[in-house]
Parts: structure tokens; C-alpha cells; sequence
């Protein structure tokens, strides 16, 4: 997990205001925001970039990042961003959503959002869980999974499988870009990041839908110590969430 | 003062509706309208009907429930209409699709073979129009020159339209002669 | 499309074209009866002004996406029908918190549930009474002709513009459905919208903007809701509107909207050709609610009727309004019936013996 050869990257990102988040220990929001603060400074985006907040743990990522940000109805949040798209065309407009927001209340919001092929980018922090309103159960819970709502793990029969949202937007024409990645090591950070890049280009060059799944630890509600996550996520998350490009049509919708 | 309730029906696909715009959409050059259609659930088939009000003074209802005018374009529309007839009021009936006495206590009957008349020309769809031209004559609400423009407008006028335009003038003129011909 | 000036249309399309001449150039919409001739209007109609015309997915995706744009500096327009609205409640609570600007068409139908398609006014409460969650109001205007229906759009466009909050434009299947000849005021240039608070990149170094309604920290939801609520006390003084016929020695008068209000100003012309003292107060406000011209009224009128299309929604605010000073009674259908003139008329009879 230690990449003796990082080097650490010092000091905090323009964009990312200097205040404390109310993220638990070892959460992962703090570290997507950050990634999407990097790319702001590191291409100039601040004058050209319009972010949603979701419904959920970072509902008041408007108050981390420094960019113009909106809230949004819970689920609705891509809808609300492509709201603001229509009206500023020009703008990169992203939303950050967690697993109850875009894959449970917004399940509708985001299948059309995407099957639209709407030029927007989506960053999905899936934890497996409701973190803000206590750890219940998601969508993307694991079968077997405890949570407050399925204290006995949860069952196939009844609660079904975890829902895969990567797998089930990639037969969608005009869905350009699907990333699956997760906040494990420096180096898979990184590679988080390369994802957020990509499929922030992607939007740029109006190829159409991009979104990128990010597997976030939530030690809290997963009632393991922080470091611990990152095997968890490798070991049980990754066997049912498969990291990696899950869709790439790039060249194609460029043509 | 003058003030017409006119109600129209017929098939859905007759031409009900268009006959009713086409009244209301001359009819406003010169009084105050109200057009007000009523569908059934089917979009084919079914009744389709409307009501057009025409007055000098403003208009409280648009919907007719005692017409001076009615149109019936078919054998359903006469058996639930035919009875809103006011007291004086007039009874188009297309008597190729009604098969009535048409007698009425209230008001007068006129009976036009519109489809029949209108298959002469080679479109029964023109049955509506056929129908107008009848209707006119009784009730002149509307001038030649208003009328040929707003057919004009309501057609449109594309080059491929003036066939059609030239139709729709001819039924407007044969109804008005066969209604001329019953006094 | 419309070149004309003066038109034949139905109240549905004239409420359209009225939101487009009043700078509306972002349409989000879902079909339901009586309104569609809304959303197949303003998909034809939008490209023509280098405007958005978009059919969402859902009653819920179509606010989300006025939320969307007016938080990006425009001012969009919905429309729906009861049912539908009943949907859109969430985003209009946002609407509201957020203090975004949008236009809304409620073509109401009759309820509860799915009801029917045929006209009612059983939507007032929910109009009037904010109608989603939390502490809120919309503006709320009820035109009674085609023309109004386009006049009240051009004018909603502006004062939802003015105000940063929901307008609601009230109207029933009847007005909604029925052609009538319209005058259309000029096509402005431009779109409204793009106000210095919207959300468009924070560039050249502003500080960033922010739209939400959650209040987090201590006290500051309390501060939010005073600052709305003084808002909402400077539209109750400042946007009541409506319509007063013969109305200034009327020892009887009546009340109501819509197309009510058509039949209910009908009688009156009728009862007073008969020398009877009967006028009309047609609210064209229902939020702000015409509350003090009521009660000046309730002097001289020692009796009212209030007319309407649901079980008796609208005859509370007149109760509250005159206070005792008058015997209000209320004549009603509901279930998608419309009062029939003659009853109105006998009515009228009945309460001057």
C-alpha cells in the first residue's frame, strides 16, 4: 500500500477552502474533493467549471470547494446539472453523487440523464452504504452486508444483489465514458484522478456522457478502523465492483 | 344582439373540429369566439365534437348546451346531440350517415348528403366542408373574401396545398348551392 | 409559427407564447391532459427563438431541470396538470428555498388521484399554501380568457424574475383548452434572466456562488426563513391584483377565478339587467389572496358567493377575509362538473329575497 517513490505533494489546492469538513476520519469524500480541486487549479477550470452538491454525506461541498456550486433535490441532481449545462453550454458542469442519491432516488434521473447522452460528467462515490443518515442499507450494499437496516446482512432474496450502475449505463449509445476506480492507495488515487481527466475531456469536447465510480471507504458505518478500508474495498468490494474502464467510446464518438 | 351556440360532431376523422375552427377562426374577425373542443379517450374513431360560441357581447360558457346551430355528422353524434336543439334553432344533418326522421318540434331540419357528395368529388373527406357551405348560407357568418382567406391560412399555402385549397372552395360551394336549392 | 398578431388559440398556448414574449427561452416539460398542447407548442416554438425545449422523463425531472437553468441565471417555464403538479412539489419547495425563479402552468383537472381530465379547481389550497414542504409561497395568478392567460405569463415571467421565486399560473381545463381570439404583445429581444447572482463560472477571481436551501449551521435556517418571510410579506403588499365588476354598491357580491369567474360575471350582468345590486370581485392574485378589498367590500355587501369548481377551497380566504361583516355562502361543483349559469342566477335570486 506505501509507495516509498511518491512523492508528497505539498500544501492544499487553491479551490479546496482552508476550513475542517465534517467527514468522519478516514473517509474518502475529503479526498475526492480534493482530487477535483487539483484538476480546478491545475487547469485553470475556476471561471469555467459549475459543480452540483448532492443530498447525502457531501451536501455541503459547496463549502469545500471553491467554484460555483448548486444543491439539488435528492436523486435529481443530474437533472439540476444539465439544467445548468443547457444554460451554460460552455461551462464544465459536474455532479457528485453518492450511492443513495444516483443509484436509489435517482436511479430514473440518471438513466436518462445518460441515455440522452447529456455532456455532463458524473462522479458516483459509491460506499456501499447511507452514510449521513446513519448507515443503512444501498442500493450497492453487498449481499451479506450489515448495515442499520439489514441487521442480519443483507439478503439476495427480498433486498436483491448489489446494483452495478457502471455495468447497467454502458449498453447506452450515446454514454461515452464509464470509469471504475477506488480511493485505495496513492497510487490508485492517482489513477482516480486520471479518471475524473478523462472524463472531464470528454465533456469538454461534447462527446457526450462521462461518469466516473468511485469506490470510497466509510469506516464509520463499515465499523472498521480507517486502515483497514482499503483491504476491504480490495477484497469485497472489487469482486462485485470491477475497477478498471468499464466503457470507453471516445475515439468513436469523436469520429 | 347576436350571439350563435353552434355544436358540431361527428366521427373522429370527419372533420368536426376543423369545421368548428374554421367558424370560430372567421367568426373572430367580426365577434367575440370561444372554440372549445371535447375528445373522447381514442384517438380514432369514438366522437369527436366542439362547441363555438360567436357573440357581440362577452362570452360567459364556451360550452353549447342549447344550440341555435348543430351539425351532425353521423349516426351516433345525432342520437346524443339532437336534442340540445334550442327553441328556432337550425339541424344539419349529413344525411348519407344519418339514417332519422330528423323531425324536431323545435327548430328546422335541413338534411345534406354531404359524404355521399362529397365521394362525388373524389374526397369524402370534404364532407365537413360540404357541410360549412351549408351552413353559411343560412347563417352568413361569414363574407366571401374572409372566408377564402382563412381557408387559405388555415391549409396553408404551400404550391402542393392549392389542389387542396381548390377542393375544400369547391365543397364550401356545393354546400352552399344544395342548401340555396332548399331554401 | 404565429404571425398574426391577433390569434386564434386556446389558453394553453396562449399562457405558451405569452412565457416566450415575456423572455421564457427554456421549457421543460411531461405530457398530461389537459396541458399537452403546451409541451407540443413550446417544442415547435422553442427553436424558432433560439430557445430549449426538453420532454423530460418525469414531472420530477422537468422541475429539476428549471432548478438547473434558473440557478444558471435563467428564468424556465414547466407546465403540468394536477396530478402532475402534485410531482413537481419538491422542486418547487426548492424553487422556493433556493429563491430560484420559474414559471408554472397548472391546467387543473379534477382530482383526488387521478380523477379526471375535465375541469376543476381543486388545486387552490395546494396553490395557494406554498404546496410542497417547509414555509413558502408562490405567487399565483388566474387568468379567465386566453387572453389573460397570455397577459398573466408575460407578466409572471417578470415577477418571478423580480421576486427570485416560483410564479404559478392557476388555470382549469376549460381555460386551457378553449381557442379564443388573442392580442400578442410584442416579442421581446431578449431573453430575462442572467442576474449577477447566477451560477456561471467563478471567473476573473468573484467569489464563488452558491445556490442552496440547507442551513446547517446553528441559527442560520432561522435567519434564512426571516429573510424569505420578509420577502413574502413585501409581494402580499405589493402583487395583489384583481378585478372588480360593478362591485362598488353591490349588496351582494360574488367571488371567483377562473371559469367560474366567466359565469360568475355572467349573472351579474344578468342580475343587474334585472336592477338587482350584484357585482363581481375576480381575484387575479390567489397568492396574495385580495383580502382587503374583500373586506372594504363587506361593508356595503352584506352578503357574498363564492363560486367555484372544488368542495370549497377559496371561500376560506373570503370567510377570513370579511371576518363576520358578511354572510358568505358558497356555490360549488366538483368532480369535473362546471356551475351552470342558471343556478348561479337562482342562487342570486334566492339570497336577495
Amino acid at each position: 500500500m506505501t509507495d516509498t517513490k511518491l512523492k508528497f505533494k505539498a500544501g492544499r489546492p487553491t479551490s479546496l477552502l482552508p476550513v475542517p469538513t465534517h467527514y468522519c476520519p478516514g473517509c474518502g469524500h475529503g479526498v475526492a474533493h480534493r482530487l477535483i480541486a487539483e484538476i480546478v487549479d491545475e487547469w485553470d477550470l475556476r471561471g469555467n467549471v459549475i459543480g452540483m452538491a448532492p443530498v447525502g454525506c457531501a451536501v455541503i461541498a459547496y463549502n469545500y470547494l471553491d467554484i460555483d456550486m448548486c444543491e439539488a433535490a435528492h436523486g435529481r441532481t443530474p437533472e439540476v446539472a444539465v439544467g445548468i449545462k443547457r444554460v451554460r453550454p460552455d461551462k464544465l458542469v459536474f455532479s457528485y453523487q453518492g450511492d443513495g442519491d444516483l443509484a436509489a432516488i435517482g436511479t430514473n434521473e440518471i438513466i436518462h440523464v445518460a441515455n440522452r447522452g447529456e455532456p455532463i460528467t458524473v462522479i458516483f462515490i459509491n460506499n456501499t452504504c447511507y452514510g449521513m443518515t446513519g448507515g443503512q442499507m444501498a442500493p450497492t450494499t453487498l449481499v451479506g452486508q450489515r448495515t442499520s437496516t439489514t441487521p442480519k446482512g443483507r439478503h439476495l432474496i427480498g433486498e436483491g444483489p448489489p446494483l452495478r450502475v457502471c455495468e447497467l449505463l454502458s449498453p447506452l449509445e450515446r454514454v461515452v465514458y464509464l470509469e471504475r476506480r477506488m480511493l485505495t492507495s496513492p497510487k490508485e488515487i492517482r489513477l482516480t484522478k486520471k479518471a475524473i481527466e478523462r472524463a472531464f475531456r470528454v465533456q469538454q469536447q461534447g462527446l457526450g456522457f462521462s461518469m466516473v465510480e468511485i469506490l470510497s471507504p466509510c469506516p464509520t458505518h463499515w465499523r472498521l478502523p480507517p486502515e483497514q478500508c482499503a483491504a476491504y474495498i480490495e477484497d469485497r468490494l472489487t469482486p462485485v465492483f470491477p475497477v478498471g474502464v468499464i466503457k470507453d467510446t471516445t475515439s468513436a464518438a469523436r469520429a | 344582439m347576436m350571439e350563435e351556440r353552434i355544436l358540431i360532431a361527428g366521427a373522429g376523422g370527419q372533420g368536426a373540429l376543423t369545421i368548428g375552427k374554421f367558424v370560430a377562426r372567421v367568426g373572430m374577425e367580426k365577434h367575440r369566439v370561444t372554440y372549445f373542443p371535447s375528445y373522447g379517450a381514442e384517438v380514432r374513431g369514438g366522437t369527436a365534437h366542439c362547441h363555438v360560441v360567436m357573440s357581440d357581447t362577452e362570452i360567459a360558457s364556451p360550452v353549447v348546451e342549447r344550440a341555435t346551430v348543430l351539425v351532425l355528422m353521423n349516426q351516433m353524434s345525432y342520437d346524443r346531440f339532437a336534442e340540445r336543439l334550442d327553441e328556432g334553432g337550425l339541424m344539419l344533418l349529413n344525411s348519407s350517415m344519418i339514417d332519422a326522421d330528423g323531425a324536431t318540434p323545435r327548430g328546422r331540419t335541413v338534411r345534406i348528403p354531404a359524404t355521399q357528395l362529397a365521394g362525388e368529388m373524389g374526397d369524402i373527406r370534404v364532407a365537413n366542408m360540404i357541410l360549412t357551405g351549408a351552413l353559411n348560407h343560412f347563417k352568413r357568418i361569414m363574407d366571401d373574401e374572409a372566408l377564402l382567406r382563412v381557408m387559405q391560412e388555415m391549409l396553408g399555402k404551400e404550391p402542393s396545398k392549392v389542389k387542396l385549397f381548390d377542393l375544400n372552395k369547391t365543397a364550401f360551394r356545393i354546400g352552399a348551392e344544395q342548401a340555396a336549392k332548399l331554401g | 409559427m404565429v404571425t398574426a398578431e391577433r390569434v386564434l388559440i386556446t389558453g394553453n398556448e396562449a399562457a405558451a407564447e405569452g412565457a416566450v414574449r415575456g423572455g421564457c427561452r427554456f421549457y421543460f416539460g411531461y405530457p398530461i391532459t389537459p396541458q399537452n398542447d403546451v409541451p407540443e407548442y413550446m417544442s415547435r416554438r422553442m427553436p424558432e427563438v433560439g430557445g430549449t425545449f426538453l420532454q423530460a422523463e418525469s414531472e420530477l425531472a422537468a422541475i429539476s431541470l428549471c432548478h438547473g437553468a434558473a440557478a444558471a441565471g435563467a428564468v424556465p417555464m414547466t407546465s403540468s396538470s394536477s396530478p402532475g403538479i402534485s410531482l413537481k412539489q419538491e422542486g418547487i419547495s426548492y424553487l422556493a428555498g433556493c429563491e430560484l425563479p420559474a414559471l408554472i402552468l397548472n391546467v387543473q383537472r379534477g382530482g383526488p388521484g387521478l380523477g379526471d381530465v375535465r375541469c376543476a379547481q381543486g388545486d387552490y389550497w395546494q396553490a395557494t399554501r406554498g404546496g410542497g414542504h417547509g414555509d413558502y409561497f408562490c405567487l399565483v395568478l388566474a387568468p379567465y380568457t386566453a387572453q389573460e392567460c397570455c397577459d398573466l405569463a408575460v407578466l409572471g415571467m417578470h415577477l418571478a424574475e423580480k421576486w427570485r421565486n416560483p410564479v404559478l399560473l392557476l388555470t382549469d381545463q376549460q381555460v386551457g383548452q378553449m381557442m379564443e381570439p388573442v392580442t400578442l404583445p410584442p416579442l421581446g429581444p431578449e431573453a430575462v434572466g442572467d442576474p449577477d447572482w447566477a451560477l456561471t463560472g467563478a471567473a476573473g477571481g468573484r467569489p464563488r456562488h452558491f445556490i442552496h436551501s440547507y442551513c446547517g449551521r446553528p441559527n442560520e435556517l432561522v435567519e434564512w426563513n426571516e429573510k424569505l418571510i420578509a420577502k413574502y410579506q413585501r409581494m402580499a403588499t405589493e402583487e395583489v391584483r384583481y378585478e372588480a365588476v360593478e362591485a362598488d354598491d353591490a349588496e351582494l357580491l360574488l367571488v371567483a377565478y377562473g371559469t367560474s369567474a366567466r359565469l360568475a360575471k355572467a349573472a351579474v350582468t344578468a342580475a343587474r339587467a334585472r336592477g338587482h345590486k350584484v357585482g363581481l370581485l375576480r381575484p387575479i392574485s390567489l397568492w396574495p389572496f385580495p383580502s382587503g378589498a374583500i373586506a372594504e367590500l363587506a361593508g356595503t355587501a352584506r352578503k357574498m358567493l363564492v363560486v367555484e369548481m372544488s368542495w370549497g377551497q377559496m371561500v376560506e380566504d373570503v370567510r377570513l377575509a370579511v371576518n363576520g361583516r358578511a354572510d358568505v355562502e358558497l356555490l360549488n361543483t366538483f368532480g369535473g362538473a362546471v356551475p351552470r349559469l342558471p343556478d348561479i342566477e337562482a342562487r342570486i335570486e334566492a339570497m336577495l329575497a
